[in-house]
């Protein structure tokens, strides 16, 4: 008698052939939507509120005020922007202890300190004061 | 005598590795996307040159334009409010790095205050955040 040969059954299986397009798609998504964006900052560590005054002596101090009207002065003297950076890295040469305060008029744009701030970090002063100048 | 003629060699480029290539990509943009959560103010940033890159991902961010509206998680607040949401924050998390994304052109008065807000709240790490130049 002749053996009848049963059928096998078909293996399931899952399509694989639109992985890649399904990848593919995600890819463009992800392309599309991302963007690389870098944040600048000027960090700056503010004194809390409970922390004590310290006194400092006079002559490690150097007061850098910047301007309503534009203008920056060191001690009362008006320099121009790029001088302050010379003139702290000058003063810091001389002492280390040096305290740089920033002192910025009420009315002055914001910018106007970002100015001297930036200047200052790049003479490398490690202290610096930022405070509104009163009166 | 008879010469043969060489046989064509066809040309193709394998195509083989392209669905590994896919995924390495779209793994890699996977996970360097970050999605934008936060709108924020539409602000000009002040310029500087020694700004340092601030790792978006754990800031938060201080929004003021030019009119002194304030923004935290792109909700609307008053200044007196902006200590409350911060010290929330500062709670839960005590390095709390701020980022304060300030209009180049506000009036120094109002950043003045708000950095008082911030100290009140001892959210005492800030990060002026400012466009990179180096002009």
């Amino acid at each position: 008698m002749a053996k009848i040969k049963r059928p096998r059954p078909p293996v399931p299986e899952i399509s694989q052939a639109s992985v890649a397009d399904v990848a593919f798609l995600l890819l463009v998504f992800f392309i599309a939507t991302t963007t690389f964006e870098t944040e600048y900052g000027i960090p700056v560590l503010l004194p809390g509120m409970e922390g004590k005054a310290v006194k400092v002596k006079r002559e490690n101090v150097i007061t850098v005020r910047a301007a309503a009207d534009g203008m920056v002065y060191i001690e009362s003297v008006p320099v121009s922007l790029r001088d302050v950076r010379t003139r702290v890295r000058t003063e810091l040469d001389l002492n280390d202890q040096l305290i740089v305060t920033i002192e910025t008029d009420g009315d002055a744009a914001y910018q106007q300190m970002v100015d001297v701030l930036d200047e200052v970090k790049a003479a490398g002063a490690p202290r610096f004061s930022i405070r509104k100048r009163i009166g | 005598m008879r010469f043969r003629r060489s046989v064509a060699v066809e040309g193709g480029i394998p195509t083989g590795s392209m669905g590994d290539i896919v995924f390495l990509l779209l793994i890699f943009f996977m996970a360097t996307t970050i999605f934008k959560m936060e709108q924020g103010l539409e602000v000009q940033l002040p310029r500087a040159e020694s700004g340092v890159q601030v790792p978006r991902e754990r800031v938060t961010h201080v929004w003021m334009n030019k009119l002194g509206d304030i923004t935290i998680d792109d909700r609307y607040l008053t200044v007196s409010a902006v200590g409350a949401v911060l010290a929330q924050k500062v709670r839960e998390n005590p390095q709390l790095l701020v980022g304060v994304n300030l209009d180049a052109g506000l009036a120094y008065e109002r950043v003045d205050d708000l950095l008082l807000r911030l100290r009140e709240v001892n959210a005492i790490n800030v990060s002026f955040t400012n466009e990179f130049s180096t002009d």
